[in-house]
């Protein structure tokens, strides 16, 4: 919880810093995109079932962002069914290519909801927001252990 | 992992936001918003004229969902909607209480830290009666 809410405090700071560069109205839940669109940014969620506890199941989150996993400098997304390190050297760096250059296309559609030209700390703040969604995910996975922990301690108290 | 069947059930389930403008600003940046062909979002902006009535349908709304995996609240709005929070008991959607600007995080709200010390409690009190 700590190092979120760090990259939050720093990710507020940086879009008050924007705000203040473009002025309020320019950075603002009016300006939102509400047309229909799918989120680029999802959550792959795997339920596992232990094989000697009955009856109890953990999920585990995994965060897809920008549509990848893993983080950019080394995208882990199939293309055309094979991930980069399943492709030949030279076409695995043109799939690592595209799909860095899908994730950018990506990163600057959700900044364009605030204009075509964006301030540099609005760039930064959304950094410390994907570094945020990353905390997230392991205490999300945190909590579903402890939760998990937590049925299977209640159940073996019943039996006790 | 040994002793575990893992079974895939959603790849691409989105994260809920229950939080004020700015945290719902950053989160959209970060590529977490949708919309639907509705017009319904994955997120509610809470400000003072937000009612808990509007608070608790949403996170009704959130919480049954089937395509959200993670409900994401910032912790000043869940005590305001406290006893619902605390009566949810699923894993899926996981909720999280998250710091706000305002408010910082204080883990002795949190839902799931409280039920452990409850537990922790209830067994050093039983095991001090035996």
């Amino acid at each position: 919880m700590g190092s979120l809410s760090s990259s939050l405090r720093q990710g507020w700071l940086e879009l008050s810093s924007a705000r203040h560069s473009m002025g309020n109205s320019r950075i603002s839940s009016v300006l939102f995109d509400m047309k229909p669109h799918s989120s680029a940014t999802t959550v792959d969620l795997t339920v596992s079932l232990p094989v000697n506890v009955p009856h109890t199941t953990q999920p585990h989150f995994s965060l897809l962002k920008w549509g990848s996993r893993g983080d950019e400098k080394s995208p882990s997304v199939e293309v055309d069914g094979k991930t980069p390190s399943q492709a030949s050297s030279c076409s695995g760096r043109t799939i690592c290519g595209l799909l860095l250059l899908k994730c950018g296309r990506r990163r600057s559609k959700a900044l364009s909801m605030f204009g075509a030209l964006v301030p540099p700390k609005l760039r930064v703040a959304q950094g410390s927001f994907e570094t945020s969604l990353e905390a997230i995910i392991e205490i999300a996975n945190t909590r579903s252990t402890i939760l998990s922990a937590l049925g299977r301690l209640q159940t073996v108290d019943l039996r006790s | 992992m040994a002793n575990r069947v893992q079974i895939p059930t959603n790849n691409s389930a989105l994260i809920a936001m229950i939080a004020d403008e700015d945290t719902v600003t950053g989160f959209l940046l970060a590529g977490v918003g949708n919309v639907d062909l509705r017009r319904n979002t994955n997120y509610l902006i809470v400000d003072s004229k937000t009612t808990v009535k509007a608070i608790e349908d949403a996170f009704k709304e959130f919480t049954t969902r089937e395509d959200i995996a993670i409900v994401l609240i910032s912790q000043y709005v869940a005590n305001m909607i406290r006893f619902l929070v605390d009566s949810y008991n699923k894993a899926v959607p996981a909720i999280l209480e998250i710091p706000s600007k305002d408010h910082p995080y204080d883990p002795a709200h949190d839902s799931v830290l409280s039920r452990v010390r409850y537990l922790f409690s209830s067994e050093s009190v039983s095991s001090g009666r035996r």
